[in-house]
């Protein structure tokens, strides 16, 4: 382990207090039940999900922080790249899985903490690239009262600009962040209703969080398992050509919206260039 | 460096493709994904290095072994071809392929299968001078399957003829007879695929799928392991005629 990631291990140890791994995961605790299917039973698939990671270009000496870590296999990549990998967490269920897992796995450069939410995790200028694995809020119908969702999205949006400043301060300069999610302004989205989460205003967001250059890439069919992640900015890409599956199913009616899907990506992508329509995005925004 | 993906795990392979920008060049990243996927990438590299020493060049591929392996291909000059290219309007190109694929697979000792020669997986600097990506499924084999790459390249190309067009017509055909001709003038007694070439190969595919590196459905990677013995017989037939 190199001088700095010895210093933030004697850091973490001494200011925060480690996932001592106790949690019940007996029959009667539905709550990690459900979890625990919902991360394990489809993690096979998730071997895909990895390749976002590419865009924080992670080097052999890096220190890294997975905020939330809402995702194993997304941790569990970054750890195999990097010297040491700190992973947060106020769930003590997640935190649990996640231990084991990466414990399974023959890791040994994770440290997991159980943070408070009252309190923030505080490392000045420690880290070479951090995940934010944040769960936008569902989008709210048009049936449901408004002032629920209004509610609910300012909340959701003071959490995030938090988030964002938080990442900053502990991230060096030159640092990355990783941040995806999924465009409510795409033509697929087009009957939700439309609210604030566009590329151009989390952009905004991270820019008043001072990041100084934020690359927005295009992900297809979407930002969890991509097939397709194109640089929004670079005008000489490879050429586009929807190919890729929408996974609705493989019913006739799945099968028929995918068509359907792909060929009014082929238009909009591949002819119009309409690339703030596209139907996610992943960010990464360096300090 | 600015990344862009191309494809992810296309085959189920655990292998994603990544395009990368830095300053004013560009070249292709090969990812793998899982520590399965290294092998695949170790072996791609092994077939760069053999086709690149036989051409007496120096390899341009490099290799990372992190603990998920990478390998970075440069970005070749030349001509390049659409995955569903047909045999109509690419006489030419396959005609030069051949004699390249002579010239360079018949002089050594020992005897390797590209294993997923396409003409998309070609790049023609000149008529004579080539460049072959795509090395996923490179092995050595009996020298036997002479001819193997070559005609599963033709196969492709007449694949996607056959699904556009739907009947081959006089010319390819006549053509498909000059290609067997050149592919086994001075052939090896011993070649186990000149009598029946596409069903030849189909078999060789089936039989040897631990050489071609697949853990899924070897048919729906390989289009000629797909087709029936009695459609590739119709095709030996118009091919070797």
């Amino acid at each position: 382990m190199n001088s700095n990631a010895k210093l933030l291990v004697s850091q973490i140890k001494k200011h925060y207090n480690e996932f001592d791994g106790l949690y019940s995961t007996n029959k009667d605790n539905l709550n990690y039940k459900k979890y625990h299917d919902s991360v394990v039973n489809i993690f096979p698939l998730k071997s895909k999900k990895k390749v976002v990671l590419k865009l924080l270009d992670i080097q052999d000496h890096h220190v890294g922080i997975d905020y939330g870590c809402c995702s194993f296999s997304l941790l569990n990549y970054a750890a195999h790249s990097c010297e040491l990998m700190l992973s947060c967490s106020n769930d003590a269920k997640k935190l649990f899985l996640m231990k084991n897992a990466v414990k399974n796995s023959g890791l040994n450069n994770c440290i997991f903490i159980r943070f408070d939410t009252d309190r923030d995790i505080l490392f000045d200028n420690a880290f070479d690239f951090s995940i934010l694995s944040f769960q936008m809020p569902k989008t709210f119908l048009k049936t449901e009262p408004i002032n629920i969702g209004s509610l609910c999205n300012s909340l959701f949006l003071l959490e995030l600009e938090n988030s964002f400043k938080l990442a900053f301060n502990n991230l060096k300069k030159g640092g990355k962040l990783f941040f995806s999610f999924m465009n409510r302004f795409s033509y697929t989205n087009f009957f939700q209703k439309k609210d604030k989460y566009s590329c151009s205003f989390i952009n905004r967001i991270l820019i008043s969080s001072g990041f100084s250059k934020i690359d927005i890439f295009a992900s297809f069919p979407d930002n969890i398992e991509p097939e397709r992640i194109i640089p929004v900015n670079k005008k000489n890409f490879t050429d586009f050509k929807a190919s890729y599956n929408y996974r609705l199913g493989k019913s006739v009616t799945g099968r028929m919206f995918n068509k359907v899907n792909v060929i009014v990506d082929n238009i909009i992508f591949k002819y119009l260039k309409l690339y703030h329509l596209s139907p996610s995005f992943i960010i990464i925004a360096t300090k | 460096m600015l990344v862009e993906l191309i494809s992810n795990s296309p085959h189920e392979n655990n292998i994603a493709l990544f395009k990368c920008y830095l300053n004013s060049c560009s070249f292709y990243k090969k990812v793998a994904l899982s520590t399965e996927a290294n092998l695949i990438i170790e072996n791609e590299m092994r077939g760069y290095e053999y086709f690149y020493t036989l051409k007496g060049v120096e390899n341009p591929a490099i290799l990372t072994k992190k603990f998920f392996y990478e390998i970075d291909i440069p970005e070749f000059k030349g001509k390049k071809y659409d995955p569903e290219a047909k045999i109509s309007g690419n006489e030419e190109m396959i005609e030069h392929i051949i004699d390249f694929y002579k010239k360079i697979w018949s002089t050594p000792s020992f005897f390797f299968i590209h294993g997923d020669l396409a003409l998309c997986n070609v790049f023609s600097k000149t008529v004579s001078d080539f460049n072959v990506i795509d090395w996923e499924h490179f092995h050595y084999a009996d020298k036997k399957y002479f001819g193997f790459d070559v005609i599963h390249m033709i196969f492709i190309a007449l694949h996607n003829q056959i699904k556009k067009l739907n009947y081959i017509n006089r010319r390819t055909k006549d053509f498909l007879k000059s290609c067997y001709r050149t592919l086994f003038s001075n052939f090896d007694i011993n070649n186990a695929l000149v009598n029946s070439p596409f069903q030849g190969s189909s078999v060789y595919i089936k039989n040897n799928r631990s050489l071609f590196k697949m853990s899924t459905d070897i048919e729906k990677k390989f289009v000629i392991a797909g087709y029936s013995q009695k459609e590739l017989e119709r095709l030996d037939y118009i091919f070797t005629d």
